[in-house]
């Protein structure tokens, strides 16, 4: 896979998982551009799971980036907001309806701790299996498992709180996978 | 995952596969991430703050593998890790060798020809010679840069020229005081002997003044806006994208020439016209204030007709307080003439920076390293250090002594990164080295010009050592490997975990073992299957390290179906600091 391809292969991925961690557009582009620096200056050839490999790569940068910053920085605590979607939707109210929800989606993600939070964006929006999420997350797989499921009961408790209306936005939702 | 939460974790997983990204500009980070990789690969560091002109007499750059580029390395079929060892010092060089003091002058100008040193080139056994100049005199011309069209020397005796090793260029640049312009430049070949004298002639010729100038862009800055950039070159630029994004903390601004950059060739321009070309910079009246995010500041590194970049807003700036200017740089004034010096080089006076300095705190080293490090052998480009050591294991307890991961020298406040090689029983070899040459630990001193060391303080200053754990008995039970690759992990007595992958790819599995950089693997992992051991086949073996990331694939031969899979993992090198060690040089 050239370069190119590479970034256009899996732009989104590292870069919704490198905003929904650090919660700064800013900081997302920076950190997502380092890592496909870092990929393109790496020999690849060896390199089994690409994805897995990338994201092992952004959740590095996020950690590097986040430490830097674990001293009662403001922007890391500021509240983020994403106004836009994702994908192009059929309809106006649709569209809306979808921005809503997964703006509120994306509040509730921001409430989870950092651990669980990058545990859930990589098995679940990164399609990781546990064993890879384990992996690039340094972590044993037992205890990925229990971030996911951590992050999974406490997203479970916020999500139900939801109106129903936002609730049931979110299963119309286009995905790109 | 629980079935409990099945129904929710299905909507979550919607939820989490739907979250937006904030549509940023892709393309724009595509950009910067193609400027960035050519920049990494040309060997440039950003170092934002710093003026584009490092006012130092540094050389072009050189390029050293670290000690620990050697060390990962050692697992083979890996890529080199390569620094930048000039970055982040600024050093006035010093004059050393044989003091000239000739001079000549034309149009004002006054070439002063200071010194003249020998000795053997950085990692090669060829000696060089290094000529220091100065401009004394330019007439009260004010210039940032000066560069001549035109240097040569000659050997008068047999009418040789001599070849200028590293840059062809004759920048001077004004030293670390800022006083007056220096350059210092290197030949070879054609050099006295000890007790021979040689005469040469030095001829420089056209020398160019040059300034940073700045036209300013008035007007309302937007796509469209088009400027004269270099009203002499009939320069234009037509901004084509202005866009304040990421809530207005930067800005994507793309724009393109109406013509390629001028070409030295096609009149008097100097090279430094061409191959420094103009930027954009924001300004807060006189003030040049943010820098692209790419970049030294005010400059993007590269230049074409069609140039992108991307501003970072200063803190608490307003976007309507900005005001923005093309920077070039241009030549403006210009010497015409020749500048001829005859000198005469004696071999001993040339050379009488080279030198042996003694090493102590030996036996503090040889018991935290089994090596001793008895003398430092100085030149005026370089710095080297043999190695004494028995090959084998030394018998030392924590595991065997490899070498020391960080070596430094510090010379008064200031330090120099060395490296160590060959590595005995290591296969990789820096490139430039000999992998039969003794070991030894060397310290370029070119990128800075530094010359003579007579007189400052010198330490080595010795971090990490790499040392060797390998643990035979340990292996670690797998299922038998599918086409799937599947993950083991195992932590061994020094808390090291190994983490393996482990993968059938027909007749030959294929072991994966991550590091993480926190240690490599030396010798490679072993198989056993049923009883039988196997070896991994060399040839095959991959590597990667450097960055956060690393890893190890070796690959198994033929390696039959089986029940009773298990790994060991070899050899390996991890960091061990307890065995830092600060050493005084002396005289």
């Amino acid at each position: 896979m050239d370069d190119h391809k590479l970034f256009e292969t899996y732009k989104e991925d590292i870069y919704r998982y490198c905003l929904h961690m650090l919660r700064s557009q800013s900081d997302a582009e920076d950190i997502c551009q380092e890592v496909f620096v870092k990929a393109m200056l790496a020999d690849r050839i060896q390199v089994e799971y690409i994805k897995a490999w990338l994201m092992r790569i952004a959740a590095n940068e996020c950690h590097s980036l986040m430490r830097r910053r674990s001293n009662g920085n403001q922007k890391e605590k500021k509240a983020f907001s994403i106004n836009l979607p994702l994908h192009p939707s059929p309809s106006v109210e649709q569209a809306y309806e979808q921005a809503e929800t997964a703006d509120e989606f994306g509040r509730l993600l921001d409430k989870l701790n950092p651990k669980p939070r990058e545990a859930l964006l990589l098995y679940y929006m990164a399609d990781l299996s546990t064993n890879d999420t384990a992996r690039t997350l340094n972590v044993r797989v037992g205890t990925a498992k229990s971030r996911i499921n951590r992050g999974l009961g406490v997203l479970k408790k916020l999500y139900e709180k939801l109106p129903e209306a936002q609730r049931k936005g979110s299963g119309h939702r286009a995905s790109s996978y | 995952m629980g079935i409990v939460l099945r129904v929710t974790e299905q909507q979550i997983r919607q939820g989490l596969r739907g979250l937006p990204d904030g549509s940023p500009d892709y393309e724009a980070i595509w950009q910067r991430i193609c400027t960035e990789v050519k920049l990494r690969r040309s060997g440039w560091n950003e170092q934002p703050g710093l003026p584009a002109e490092k006012p130092t007499a540094s050389r072009a750059r050189r390029w050293v593998v670290a000690a620990s580029a050697a060390a990962v390395m050692a697992a083979s079929g890996g890529t080199a890790v390569y620094f930048d060892h000039a970055a982040n010092r600024a050093w006035t060089a010093a004059d050393a060798g044989q003091k000239l003091e000739a001079y000549a002058e034309a149009e004002g100008v006054r070439l002063t020809l200071n010194n003249a040193a020998i000795g053997r080139q950085p990692l090669t056994e060829e000696e060089q010679m290094s000529l220091r100049m100065s401009l004394r005199e330019t007439a009260g011309r004010s210039f940032e840069l000066a560069e001549f069209g035109e240097s040569t020397l000659t050997d008068l005796d047999t009418g040789q020229k001599l070849e200028i090793s590293g840059t062809k260029r004759n920048i001077f640049r004004r030293d670390a005081q800022g006083e007056e312009p220096v350059l210092t430049q290197y030949f070879s070949g054609s050099l006295p002997a000890t007790g021979e004298t040689k005469r040469y002639r030095l001829t420089m010729k056209d020398l160019f003044f040059n300034q940073t100038v700045e036209t300013p862009l008035e007007g309302e800055f937007a796509a469209g806006s088009e400027y004269v950039a270099i009203p002499e070159e009939d320069l234009k630029i037509k901004i084509t994208a202005y866009d304040w994004v990421s809530g207005g903390n930067r800005l994507n601004l793309k724009y393109e020439a109406n013509r390629d950059w001028p070409d030295s060739q096609s009149g008097d321009l100097p090279s430094v016209f061409s191959k420094e070309p103009g930027k954009i910079v924001i300004k807060n009246g006189e003030k040049p204030l943010t820098s692209p995010v790419w970049g030294s500041i005010g400059a993007e590194q590269t230049w074409s007709r069609n140039t992108s970049f991307t501003f970072r807003k200063p803190e608490g700036q307003q976007i309507e307080d900005l005001s923005f200017a093309y920077a070039y740089v241009r030549t403006t004034d210009k010497a015409s003439g020749e500048w001829t010096i005859d000198f005469a080089v004696e071999g001993s006076q040339a050379a009488e920076s080279n030198y042996t300095l003694k090493i102590d705190g030996q036996q503090a080293l040889e018991e935290r390293t089994g090596m001793t490090l008895p003398e430092a052998v100085v030149s005026p480009f370089e710095v080297s250090i043999p190695v004494n050591r028995q090959e084998g294991n030394n018998g030392l307890p924590g595991g065997r002594f490899l070498f020391y991961r960080d070596i430094l020298l510090q010379v008064d406040d200031l330090e120099i990164t060395g490296f160590q090689a060959p590595i005995p029983g290591q296969p990789y070899v820096p490139p430039g080295i000999d992998p039969k040459s003794p070991e030894n630990i060397a310290f370029d001193l070119v990128p800075d010009a530094v010359t003579d060391l007579s007189g400052k303080t010198l330490t080595l200053k010795l971090r990490n050592a790499v040392v060797v754990n390998e643990y035979p008995d340990v292996w670690t039970g797998i299922e038998p490997p599918g086409d799937q690759g599947q993950s083991f992990s195992e932590t061994m007595p020094d808390q090291s975990v190994m983490a393996y992958k482990v993968t059938r790819k027909g007749k030959d599995v294929h072991v994966q073992t991550l590091t993480e950089n926190k240690f490599y693997l030396i010798g490679g992992t072993h198989l056993k299957v049923d009883g039988r051991m196997y070896e991994s086949d060399l040839n095959e073996t991959s590597s990667k390290y450097g960055g956060d990331f690393g890893y190890r694939i070796d690959v198994f031969k033929n390696v039959p179906e089986g029940s009773d899979f298990s790994i060991n993992a070899g050899s390996y090198g991890v960091y061990d600091s307890s065995r830092d060690l600060d050493l005084p040089i002396s005289d």
